[in-house]
């Protein structure tokens, strides 16, 4: 698709990627650690992925081949408006595989295929200060970062097995950089926590209304924060995917009709393709005996 | 041995809410007690028994004067003492039996007695056995031990006061009144362990109204009329 | 363990204003370990900015504030850096508010309360952390059974428990206290008194007793000082004081007690 003219690429104004990168940089060099930034006013509005956004705009380039994903597919409205953006503004290559992808922004989760060193994920973050919810003022929670006061977190964590008997927290689940940090790893599912431990892919998060930008570098120590008689734990399902019959992938649950008949999907559309165009079936497609 | 030598000691009290009124007490107070010694204060009621008492326990401040008490092998002036130091002669040195318990809500008679033994490093067990005994004596009904004394009439008030104050074996031992409330046969008992203080080598001053028990207790007396000053 | 004979606290020449309105001027003492010290006046006499002075929780305008740390050595507590100052906030002090909602995470259960600075210090382990909770929601008497109930669910004087728990769990050597019976039911103070009577000396804590109740600091601490319009009037053994007051004010605060 061509470029509409009257742009710049990718929308955003050089000297706003030049700001954007140097955040970047800082948020590079200090993992984990929520580096502020001038976040511009984006042709949509707060809540719709602004943060992450800028962040591939800034760093996208001509060869650059994009893939957006919106809950693990490619093909909901969300993925599909960023991706028609990028393509109205920058021309660049789009893609819904996984291994093509050289850029990979997400809202809410991370591929299940291993991610490579030459590839970026961006995350699209709504709240990026995990101890937020338990303390409200920004001026307290940068002290606490900064003092590396983060036994309030663990409150968090403490309630939740008070009250369930279980840490409850099942995505946004707080993390702890470089034995640093404690960060937000944004709304993916507790599942994908292990893929940011030590991934040789570069992870960059962007919070568009907040304002704040933080990074992972690549194999960096991630750890998913617990306590030593209730370590962390990921969720499993009983059933496997319907279509594919993967049993180690995040699975949705589909409801088919008013009776309460429901089967379980991957939500990764293209690993879910990928497994079926080789000859995989799952227990739907098998008793339909089509592929 | 000497204990307590009391030298030129005055007190005057200034009432700022009556236009600085000042009330004049006494003045020129010279006392010397020895160890083994009961000495008894007395003279009309004002005279200042109470005062000077209060004086030598730290609880009233004394402008004139030196107070000197024993306390830990050296001579130590309660007039010129800080705080911290006169807490330390109150918890290893001075007991002082006031008139009146002062009832703390809450805290059983047991502990009562139990507390400054403990607070002289004794265990749990040791300072609870050792205010059992005195209650006993007391005749203080072991009912009671567990409950404040807040519910308990006068005398027994003043019985577990006694055995509060009898509980450590102070050097020297202040009592004021110590018999007022009590009958007969407690009377008697208060007696028995005050002469078995004094025996031990305890140095004694007391006000007694009733001139038997003084005369059963102490050999001499100091009457303070002789340094009362005129208001 | 620091010598018993060496002051905990030491503070000298402290002043603080309000602009024209004077909060407390040259206030000067010294509290040694295991000792307790009321500060007894009326609203406005000060109270309450000295105790902030002296609690890091207020810059003063002059003098000075040293607490000996567990290495031994005096500092200058403003002179600190700031993880430092907070760090000895957590750890080895103590604050217990007036009122006990401006000192407990109202939306945490008791447990989470009295287990977060445990948390804090770095402890990692649910069960010890929880133990550790049960067992200081026994030592102030609240049913333990209680543990995963939210503070707003507390009466008053359970809150006010809870709050010295939530406080004493980490074993602080210096605690400040706010009137911390204030606005409870006198059955209620009588036994908050005698747990913090309790407390205070079976932990050797050195206290700093803000109130205006006489009968509380007689109760509580082993010496007072006086303050009326931001001056220390008056200072001493605490009966000594209340039994024998020199100063106008205290005669006049004495006098002035109701006696049931």
């Amino acid at each position: 698709m061509a470029e509409t003219s009257g742009y710049n690429f990718a929308y955003l104004d050089e000297q706003t990627k030049r700001m954007i990168r140097r955040a970047l940089l800082k948020a590079i060099a200090v993992p984990g650690y929520q580096v502020p930034f001038a976040s511009r006013e984006m042709p949509m509005p707060y809540g719709w992925g602004t943060g992450g956004i800028q962040v591939t705009a800034s760093i996208v380039g001509r060869d650059d081949v994009l893939k957006v994903i919106d809950q693990g597919a490619d093909d909901t409205t969300n993925a599909v408006s960023i991706r028609k953006f990028f393509k109205r503004t920058a021309g660049i290559e789009t893609t819904t595989q996984t291994h093509e992808a050289t850029i990979i922004q997400t809202r809410h989760r991370i591929p299940e295929e291993d991610l490579r060193a030459d590839q970026i994920m961006v995350f699209q973050v709504p709240i990026p200060e995990p101890l937020r919810f338990l303390e409200p003022r920004e001026t307290e929670t940068r002290k606490m970062h900064a003092l590396e006061e983060y036994g309030l977190m663990h409150v968090k964590l403490y309630e939740d097995i008070s009250q369930h008997g279980h840490i409850a927290t099942t995505y946004a689940y707080p993390v702890a950089v470089k034995q640093r940090y404690v960060m937000d790893p944004s709304p993916i599912p507790k599942f994908d926590n292990p893929k940011i431990n030590r991934s040789p892919a570069l992870m960059l998060f962007g919070a568009g209304r907040e304002k704040r930008i933080y990074a992972v570098p690549p194999f960096t120590d991630v750890h998913s924060l617990d306590f030593e008689d209730f370590p962390f734990e990921i969720q499993t399902w009983r059933e496997a995917c319907a279509l594919c019959g993967a049993t180690g992938s995040f699975l949705d649950e589909i409801v088919t009709d008013d009776a309460g008949g429901r089967m379980f999907v991957c939500s990764d559309t293209d690993f879910c393709e990928k497994r079926r165009e080789a000859g995989h079936a799952g227990p739907a497609l098998a008793a339909e005996g089509a592929v | 041995m000497d204990m307590v030598r009391v030298r030129g000691v005055g007190k005057s009290f200034k009432l700022h809410a009556q236009g600085g009124a000042e009330i004049a007490v006494v003045g020129g107070v010279d006392m010397t007690v020895a160890a083994g010694d009961a000495i008894a204060l007395t003279g009309a009621s004002g005279v200042g028994k109470s005062t000077l008492m209060r004086m030598i326990f730290g609880n009233y401040l004394c402008p004139e004067g030196e107070i000197l008490v024993r306390h830990g092998g050296c001579w130590v002036d309660v007039a010129r003492a800080d705080p911290r130091a006169i807490i330390d002669i109150r918890r290893e040195t001075i007991g002082y039996i006031s008139q009146f318990l002062r009832v703390i809500p809450r805290v059983p008679a047991l502990e009562v007695v139990a507390e400054p033994i403990r607070m002289r490093g004794a265990s749990e067990g040791e300072s609870r056995e050792r205010a059992s005994e005195l209650l006993t004596r007391l005749r203080i009904p072991e009912t009671l031990w567990s409950l404040s004394p807040v519910t308990f009439s006068g005398g027994e008030q003043q019985r577990v006061n006694i055995a509060r104050g009898f509980a450590v074996p102070y050097p020297i031992l202040l009592l004021d009144e110590p018999t007022a409330s009590l009958d007969k046969e407690n009377r008697d008992t208060v007696i028995e362990m005050i002469d078995e203080a004094r025996r031990g080598g305890t140095a004694i001053i007391g006000i007694f109204h009733d001139g038997n028990v003084r005369a059963a207790v102490c050999e001499r007396a100091c009457d303070l009329t002789q340094y009362r000053l005129a208001s | 363990m620091s010598d018993n004979h060496e002051p905990l606290l030491v503070v000298d020449g402290l002043s603080k204003r309000y602009g024209a309105q004077l909060g407390c001027r040259n206030v000067g003492f010294s509290l040694w370990p295991g000792e307790v010290v009321g500060v007894v006046g009326e609203s406005g006499s000060g109270k309450t900015t000295l105790l902030n002075c002296i609690s890091a929780r207020l810059t003063p305008d002059d003098g000075v504030v040293r607490y000996r740390t567990r290495l031994g050595t005096l500092s200058d507590i403003y002179q600190m850096s700031e993880p430092e100052r907070r760090m000895l906030m957590r750890t080895d002090w103590a604050f217990v508010h007036q009122n006990p909602r401006d000192g407990l995470r109202m939306k945490v259960s008791a447990g989470a309360n009295v287990g977060e600075r445990l948390m804090a210090v770095g402890a990692r382990h649910y069960g010890n952390i929880r133990g550790a909770a049960d067992d200081w929601l026994s030592k102030v008497e609240i049913d333990t059974g209680r543990i995963d109930d939210l503070p707003a669910t507390f009466s008053g004087g359970m809150q006010q428990r809870l709050q010295i728990a939530r406080n004493l769990v980490t074993g602080p050597r210096l605690v400040f206290m706010d009137e911390p019976t204030g606005g409870l039911d006198v059955s209620v103070q009588a036994r908050l008194l005698d747990l913090m009577r309790g407390l205070v000396g079976e932990l050797g804590l050195a206290a700093v007793i803000v109130t205006h109740d006489l009968a509380v600091a007689r109760l509580l601490s082993h010496r007072l000082m006086v303050m009326w319009r931001g001056e220390v009037v008056e200072q001493g053994l605490t009966d000594q004081v209340l039994d024998d007051p020199q100063h106008p004010y205290t005669q006049l605060l004495v006098s002035s007690v109701l006696q049931p």
